[in-house]
């Protein structure tokens, strides 16, 4: 039972962000940058139902946005999938989650993912301007992403507590 | 059921166990890195799994897509237009408003011009005795080779008065009506006028040619061949003219060359006045004969 409620949340969720991502916020005018939903929906699935849940929904999301972008298959499958990994590992790990904390944790893999786009899709290709794909891409996307990461992780974790789905029993708390 | 529910069983047992989050991981991370691997060197001959699905996911995509801008690009578009709308509508009527005040402004500039012209013209030439006239109608297409002036009879206007305006000669009153008169201007095919130059005096003839028709061009002929006119190129009406009175400007020479038997040149006359634009003009009611009585 406890699967088929968690396979219902990670589905309405990974559809809702995708939606978000590649539909409703690509159509906004005079947004400055498009948050990354599908990153906040695998730090909040690894952070939520532990490294296993936080691996299969890294690279569902990666393969919707390997498919639905236009780039090479298993290219953001590739990072999805290691942070989403990587995030349900440090949960297991860790005793209680602090908002602070979970800011730096999901800075740390906006960096990453960042990192990583930039080497293979720009460093690759001999572009080395990292300054103004840094100040022009990704610090809005960065401020954007910590706003509605908030609101993303805010409703999963009530609907996760409801129905008691949590795998890491830490308090999750403000300061 | 037994025999379903035991296949589930050692299906768990001995395949779905071994898979832990870290083989999957292993797993998941090898085969994006074939993929990739393939696509970075295999690029161009390859069929990407990219193409097949996307003939699968394109027209969901666009469809979607189409979601998406009812949603936001129609709503903004739509307030977009109804400001643009808004704005034309205001502009246009200012842009009308403006153009009347510009045409009015216009045209009492150019009358303006003109008559001042007419008056500086008419105190240069202060030992003649002038009317001033409204050109009424037109003959030409374009040039004005036969014109009509408000001004006949009863206002004095006789055949044979020189018209001029500020620039120059214009022509010769050749019909006079009751309050109107015709006058024929010398690019008119056949009308002759003799010339000279300004400085030395010497004569030639300037003729209208039905060929340099509405380009304010005169033909020269019968110029000596001992005058330069590439350097006394100002050609006025001669003494020796009965109709019409001296010094007028004409226009000035070019093109001047030396005909056969090198007795006389030949050329054109660039006239003073530009034909295609005459609006008033001045007649000279002294005549020339009158003058040769004086003198």
């Amino acid at each position: 039972m406890h699967g088929i409620k968690r396979f219902l949340v990670l589905l309405i969720s990974i559809t809702f962000c995708g939606l978000m991502q590649l539909l409703v916020f690509p159509s906004i005018p005079y947004l400055v940058a498009i948050p990354n939903m599908m990153l906040i929906e695998v730090f909040s699935a690894g952070f939520l139902f532990g490294r296993r849940i936080g691996l299969i929904t890294g690279v569902v999301c990666g393969l919707i946005l390997d498919i639905l972008g236009t780039g090479t298959p298993g290219f953001y499958t590739l990072i999805l999938a290691w942070l989403g990994y990587g995030d349900g590992f440090l949960s297991e790990k860790m005793e209680s989650e602090i908002i602070p904390v979970l800011y730096v944790i999901l800075v740390v893999n906006e960096f990453l993912y960042h990192l990583y786009v930039y080497v293979f899709a720009f460093l690759i290709r001999m572009r080395f301007s990292f300054i103004p794909y840094f100040t022009k891409t990704v610090f809005p996307e960065f401020l954007l992403t910590m706003v509605i990461f908030l609101v993303v992780y805010g409703i999963l974790i009530f609907v996760s507590k409801r129905w008691d789905l949590k795998v890491n029993k830490g308090e999750v708390r403000v300061v | 059921m037994s025999i379903f529910s035991s296949i589930v069983k050692f299906l768990k047992v001995h395949i779905f166990d071994h898979f832990t989050a870290k083989v999957c991981l292993v797993l998941v991370t090898g085969l994006c890195v074939v993929s990739l691997l393939y696509n970075y060197f295999m690029r161009e001959d390859s069929v990407s799994v990219l193409t097949v699905i996307g003939a699968v996911v394109v027209p969901f995509q666009e469809g979607a897509n189409k979601v998406g801008s009812i949603l936001f690009k129609a709503e903004e578009e739509r307030m977009d237009l109804v400001q643009a709308r808004e704005r034309i509508a205001e502009l246009e009527s200012q842009n009308a408003d403006l153009n009347r005040k510009l045409d009015e402004a216009d045209s009492l500039f150019v009358e303006n011009e003109e008559l001042r012209s007419l008056l500086y013209a008419k105190k240069r030439l202060s030992d003649y005795e002038m009317l001033e006239a409204e050109v009424i109608g037109n003959d030409g297409i374009n040039c004005f080779e036969r014109f009509t002036i408000n001004r006949g009879s009863m206002d004095g206007i006789k055949p044979d008065m020189n018209v001029i305006n500020n620039d120059g000669l214009i022509g010769i009153v050749t019909e006079v009506g009751l309050n109107y008169s015709i006058v024929t201007s010398i690019i008119e095919d056949g009308m002759n006028v003799s010339a000279m130059t300004k400085n030395g005096h010497e004569n030639c003839i300037v003729s209208g040619d039905l060929k340099n028709s509405g380009m304010s061009t005169l033909i020269l002929k019968n110029a000596l061949s001992e005058v330069d006119l590439t350097k006394d190129s100002t050609l006025v009406t001669s003494y020796i003219s009965d109709k019409y009175l001296p010094n007028l400007l004409i226009g000035y020479a070019k093109d001047v060359v030396l005909n056969n038997g090198s007795l006389t040149q030949s050329g054109t006359v660039k006239t003073a006045v530009d034909f295609s634009r005459i609006s008033y003009v001045l007649v000279i009611t002294t005549m020339r004969e009158e003058l040769q009585e004086v003198e």
